[in-house]
């Protein structure tokens, strides 16, 4: 028998319903986990044990009254802490919103709460999603579970950190240039970015408003599907909604991956940001047994690297200008001196050049699009390196452009990112991004969960 | 010497003279070389009247036209790494060579709620 914390979601929710262990019992055995490694990586910045284990005993008697509402009922989920929880301040991991007390969740979070899920976390974030990792905040950085020296990725740090090190089985993080998916790629686990607008980003602090997503982060492919589900819908009241209905993403699991092509983008990782060697072999090795799978792999190219991150950065920098202007001016040292450095450079760019960038945008998405004409997914690098020391700021400044996530919230495809080896030097996990054409969600998730079973990855998780 | 006098766009709209720009942004004459990013220090000694000459490196004018006047005025190393860090960021993506390419996001008129009186 598993211990608590070493259960999927997918896992944990068939024990429950079949009453081999209680939502308390389970919550418990996770708090246990949180107290024997949790210093160890500092995931959490507001731990909320015991609200969550009232939720617990409320969930449990729920259930054994009338089963479960739906797969995550009496289910843990950990919370970016730029996502609001009523009754809760979202500091965004900064001394500007310490007191920011909220009174109502997050639109993502009321849904997944009418599901039964339970919140034992506010969780690590860079701060205001986009400065870290900052040792200059009121908490301290989140660490990589796989070597606690090294960064976990970013901006959703504290999710990657906790579901990683078996903290929680599932958290939910934030991505707007790839913040779900960075700390998913470094701390060995799946991350997901769905097509832009399919969760609602109601009650999540902006960071850029045409780039924003809410996506889940959990350890396995089946579990990611599973909270994807109960996520994803349209928000009337978010602008940015799309109008399109949740759909059962786990639906083609087990369909594998005989029938899809998949166009591998090589010159992200070969040409444009050339990868470690390590992790350009990686990513070869996933081709092949994309392949071996019954897959068929063809080359193809996008527009450079360097056009996605120019256009992403040129949006990112001045929508957030609009967000932090005030503060910037007036409160600069209230933020992390990386939060600064980086936020600036939006207060400088022109008007011409924000509208510039999102015309070159709608190209860059229709290069995509006519890549998606010839195939269903597109196979691409992650970040190009394993993480780095996480008290080495050259290097963690370096890892930010070293990475092929930002195209894809330049265009709005779903994509997520997943384990594909790990590095012989240094133990760390190594990655791989699977993208599709929008709410091709469940074809994605068919394609990781194919792969996920040929590969020996699944089953290795961090020596704490 | 003779004195500098602010261009129009610099002087205060209701007839005060010169704008009332920070005086943290005033620098002596012999510190106004093209284009150079102030020094803390030298920026310190600038402290002085804010009638005093007027003429500014390129990043002050930038600066001051990003409304910085009050806390980021101690910051001026962010300041001007900022400055040079959009210019790079602008430069870094290709422009649409189509001259009436329509931006992303496109407008969309609001649907009203209680929808058309016609």
């Amino acid at each position: 028998m598993k211990a608590p914390h070493e259960l999927s979601l997918t896992e944990a929710s068939a024990a429950i319903a079949r009453r081999r262990i209680s939502p308390v019992e389970y919550l418990d055995g996770l708090r246990a986990r949180a107290e024997d490694v949790g210093g160890k990586v500092n995931a959490i910045v507001r731990p909320l044990w015991d609200e969550a284990r009232e939720q617990a005993v409320k969930a449990g008697r729920r259930i054994a009254r009338s089963g479960q509402r739906s797969a995550i009922d009496g289910l843990p989920v950990g919370l970016k802490d730029i996502i609001d929880l009523a009754g809760h301040p979202t500091t965004c991991h900064s001394r500007i919103l310490l007191d920011n007390q909220k009174s109502a969740d997050a639109a993502v979070v009321a849904q997944l709460r009418a599901a039964g899920a339970i919140f034992p976390a506010k969780l690590a974030t860079h701060e205001f999603a986009i400065g870290g990792p900052a040792f200059d905040l009121p908490f301290p950085p989140a660490r990589n579970p796989w070597n606690t020296g090294h960064h976990p990725g970013g901006s959703s740090s504290g999710s990657g950190a906790a579901v990683g090190s078996s903290i929680l089985p599932a958290a939910l993080g934030t991505d707007t240039g790839g913040s779900v998916r960075h700390p998913a790629s470094h701390c060995g686990i799946v991350g997901m970015k769905a097509t832009y607008g399919l969760v609602s980003r109601r009650g999540v602090f902006p960071l850029a408003f045409t780039l924003d997503h809410v996506g889940p982060m959990t350890r396995t492919v089946a579990d990611n599907a599973m909270l994807l589900s109960l996520m994803a819908g349209h928000d009337p009241l978010d602008p940015g909604s799309a109008a399109h209905k949740a759909e059962n993403y786990a639906r083609h699991l087990k369909k594998g991956l005989k029938g899809l092509t998949i166009g591998y983008v090589r010159h992200f990782h070969e040409k444009d940001q050339p990868a470690s060697a390590e992790m350009a072999a990686a990513l070869d090795a996933a081709a092949k047994l994309m392949a071996k799978q019954g897959a068929k792999i063809k080359t193809v190219t996008l527009p450079s690297l360097t056009e996605f991150a120019g256009v992403n950065r040129a949006i990112l920098l001045s929508e957030a200008a609009a967000i932090h202007g005030k503060w910037l001016r007036e409160r600069p040292g209230d933020y992390a001196n990386i939060t600064l450095r980086r936020l600036l450079p939006g207060l400088f760019m022109r008007a011409e050049d924000y509208v510039q960038a999102q015309r070159r945008r709608r190209e860059l998405v229709a290069a995509v699009e006519a890549a998606f004409a010839e195939v269903d997914l597109l196979l691409t690098a992650s970040s190009m390196d394993a993480a780095c020391k996480i008290d080495d700021p050259e290097a963690v400044e370096i890892t930010y452009p070293r990475q092929a996530r930002t195209p894809f919230n330049v265009t709005g495809h779903p994509a997520m990112t997943m384990m594909c080896g790990i590095s012989k030097a240094e133990g760390l996990p190594l990655s791989l991004q699977l993208v599709g054409p929008s709410f091709a969600e469940a074809t994605l998730y068919r394609a990781a969960a194919a792969y996920e079973q040929a590969a020996p990855w699944k089953d290795m998780q961090p020596a704490l | 010497m003779r004195r500098r006098i602010p261009p129009l766009w610099m002087q205060a709209p209701h007839g005060g003279g010169a704008l009332a720009v920070s005086p943290l942004f005033f620098l002596a004459p012999g510190d106004l070389s093209a284009g150079r990013v102030p020094e803390p220090s030298i920026l310190r000694q600038a402290l002085v009247g804010t009638r005093k000459d007027t003429l500014m490196t390129e990043e002050e004018i930038l600066a001051r036209a990003a409304g910085i006047t009050t806390g980021l005025m101690s910051h001026p190393k962010e300041v001007a790494e900022a400055i040079a860090a959009s210019r790079r960021m602008a430069a870094a993506f290709t422009r649409p060579a189509d001259e009436t390419a329509e931006p992303m996001p496109a407008y969309a008129a609001p649907v009203s709620a209680k929808g058309s009186r016609a």
